[in-house]
């Protein structure tokens, strides 16, 4: 990035965060209720979720760096959050007339994340984009693509396509793990972008843009989003004391959340997505 | 996310000269490629290597017309070729059909795609333009990554997962940073960047690092049976490369236009010349049109095309010509010249 464009997009993300903040006197509260069931909270469709007042969160076009999304598919989020003591899970609802849960050469997936500053301090939050050096944010993202993989398992896109494709030996079938490493791309090297094993969230830490990075070790996070009468509602739910990165959850104590939707069927993904600036969170006793 | 990143690499060159003179599109290079690569079920679609006909659409259909650089410098937004328009999907036939009806009575269905075909790799093989006889031509280009000096696949992605590597400017995409956003295949004016939706990440030709780094040419080039492929340093005078590109001025980028500064050049076919109504042939009448080159390799292309001939020439009245010593490739061990293999072996 050259200086000139880096400090023209700085001065026009301070500009935007100045008038978020002139706008503050409305700044978003989201009220996280203590609920008797136990979590991790997986479902959707509990009951529970009515005890929780919904606070709707505005969705911005994603203008501040390339590629950009101007017109976005997504412009408002419904966010319910509860806990019980150990478990923390946030429920957020979006119309999309399309459900995208496949991956192929041109398709894209739906897509949802929740930001926290990895370390709360009222004062001194991160930027809401994707943190910034210094400024670290935890995100946990659900991909509606992961939760169909887990469900019905991996679709078999490609043999859809080359139905007559024939493998005659993949080199890992003769190889060491080690040597076969070299011929099996981003599966030699354990990209977790590559299956969805047990969850259908990923976690990741970032410190700006282009720095996003999926947590190697500490994957907790779980989730579940379920596709009727025109839109999604997802539950993503974390442990409120994870591991030794995670950000921390305490019953009475609060932190900021921001939240990005990606709309499969519009081609969003990456930087070509809506996002909201951040909200304050306030956890019940 | 400029060029900024790029111009940082700042260490040598590979890259590699295609003399299509010499060029019979028999796609040993693509199988080379596809054999060793590019198995996976999800790449399944992907050449990283092809050969396409000109004047044609290419493969993936229409690449030509998308991606780049504006003129200003700054990523030109692409599109991600269609999968039935631009790529295609492989067709299926009605073998069961054709099966069940053996020796069943007179009628035999032939062997016949269940659906009717519009689009797949070659699919424009060999049509080539211009009247039979006398002006149709056609010729084959064998096409895969440049490696570009200044890649819009790397300006284009905001993870920083693509990289061009310092001391040979290969240009890689990071499988563990890859997260499949597809803005490098969009980005990409060659469309040489592939996505894999069984890994859900993009690939691309890597100039067969690990070879590479044993100093072997890649498989494309060795497999070569028209030893049309030189492998070397952009920089180095002793190499193949250097003499081609720099000395002989003969070898030149693909879409030069493009801004990219692509690092695979191409030695520009002179064609057979055209008949005229006679059925005689006609000496300054080259049937590939000047214009179709110049679109392809920029207007230096009819200086190269001069040399190319003049060299011709001399041979044929029985004089030295380096230039065509080395094209010929009389010993294809000087077609690629690598040091020595560094890489420490696991």
């Amino acid at each position: 990035m050259t200086t000139r464009r880096r400090t023209r997009l700085a001065l026009a993300a301070a500009a935007l965060l100045l008038a978020a903040s002139e706008a503050g006197a409305q700044v978003t509260e989201l009220r996280v209720v203590r609920v008797r069931e136990e979590g991790p909270f997986r479902d959707p469709a509990a009951a529970f979720w009515k005890e929780a007042p919904t606070t709707a969160v505005t969705l911005l076009p994603q203008a501040m760096t390339l590629p950009n999304n101007l017109k976005p598919a997504v412009q408002s989020l419904q966010v319910r959050g509860v806990h019980d003591g150990e478990w923390i899970a946030f429920l957020l609802e979006w119309p999309d007339t399309t459900k995208s849960d496949r991956i192929v050469v041109d398709q894209f997936g739906d897509k949802v994340a929740i930001e926290f500053p990895a370390e709360f301090k009222k004062d001194a939050l991160p930027s809401p984009m994707m943190g910034n050096p210094g400024g670290r944010v935890e995100i946990w993202q659900w991909r509606a693509p992961f939760q169909q993989d887990l469900e019905r398992g991996r679709p078999q896109v490609a043999s859809d396509l080359y139905p007559n494709a024939h493998v005659d030996v993949y080199p890992d079938e003769l190889l060491r793990a080690i040597d076969a490493r070299p011929y099996m791309g981003a599966v030699g090297v354990d990209n977790l972008i590559t299956r969805a094993d047990k969850s259908p969230v990923l976690e990741q830490i970032a410190e700006g843009w282009g720095s996003l990075t999926i947590q190697p070790d500490d994957q907790q996070a779980d989730g579940k989003g379920e596709w009727a009468d025109g839109g999604w509602r997802v539950v993503m739910t974390h442990p409120l004391v994870g591991g030794e990165t995670d950000v921390r959850f305490a019953p009475g104590g609060e932190t900021a959340v921001a939240f990005a939707v990606w709309d499969g069927g519009s081609r969003e993904a990456g930087p070509r997505k809506s996002w909201s600036t951040w909200a304050a969170v306030k956890l019940a006793e | 996310m400029t060029t900024t990143r790029t111009a940082d690499a700042g260490g040598r060159q590979l890259a590699m000269v295609l003399d299509l003179n010499k060029c019979l599109g028999c796609h040993t290079c693509t199988i080379a490629c596809k054999k060793l690569w590019n198995r996976d079920a999800g790449a399944a679609y992907a050449y990283w290597n092809n050969v396409e006909t000109q004047p044609g659409q290419g493969y993936p259909r229409r690449w030509q017309e998308t991606g780049g650089r504006t003129a200003t410098g700054a990523v030109k937004r692409g599109e991600i070729p269609d999968l039935d328009a631009d790529y295609g999907r492989a067709w299926t036939f009605n073998h069961e059909q054709v099966r069940a009806q053996v020796g069943a009575g007179a009628h035999k269905p032939w062997l016949r795609p269940d659906a009717p075909p519009t689009w797949g790799p070659n699919w424009d093989e060999d049509h080539g333009a211009g009247e039979h006889p006398g002006t149709n031509h056609y010729f084959y280009l064998p096409r895969l990554c440049n490696h570009c000096t200044h890649p819009a696949c790397l300006d284009a992605c905001p993870r920083r997962a693509i990289t061009k590597r310092g001391e040979d400017g290969i240009v890689l995409v990071d499988q563990d940073r890859c997260h499949g956003y597809r803005f490098c295949v969009e980005a990409c004016p060659y469309k040489k960047v592939f996505f894999d939706p069984e890994r859900g990440v993009a690939n691309k030709c890597i100039f067969c690092l690990p070879r590479i780094e044993e100093g072997v040419a890649p498989a494309c080039a060795r497999q070569c049976p028209g030893r049309l492929r030189f492998v070397g340093y952009l920089d180095d005078p002793e190499g193949p490369i250097w003499k081609l590109v720099e000395k002989w001025k003969v070898a030149l980028p693909l879409h030069p236009e493009y801004g990219l500064g692509p690092n695979v050049f191409y030695v520009p076919p002179v064609g057979p010349v055209a008949f005229d109504r006679a059925g005689r042939l006609v000496d300054d009448a080259p049937r590939i049109p000047g214009a179709l080159l110049e679109s392809l390799f920029g207007s230096r292309v009819h200086e190269a095309l001069r040399i190319v001939r003049d060299e011709r020439a001399r041979r044929r009245r029985g004089e030295a010509s380096e230039l065509m010593d080395l094209l010929i490739a009389y010993d294809w061990n000087a077609s690629f010249r690598l040091p020595a293999g560094t890489r420490e072996v696991l």
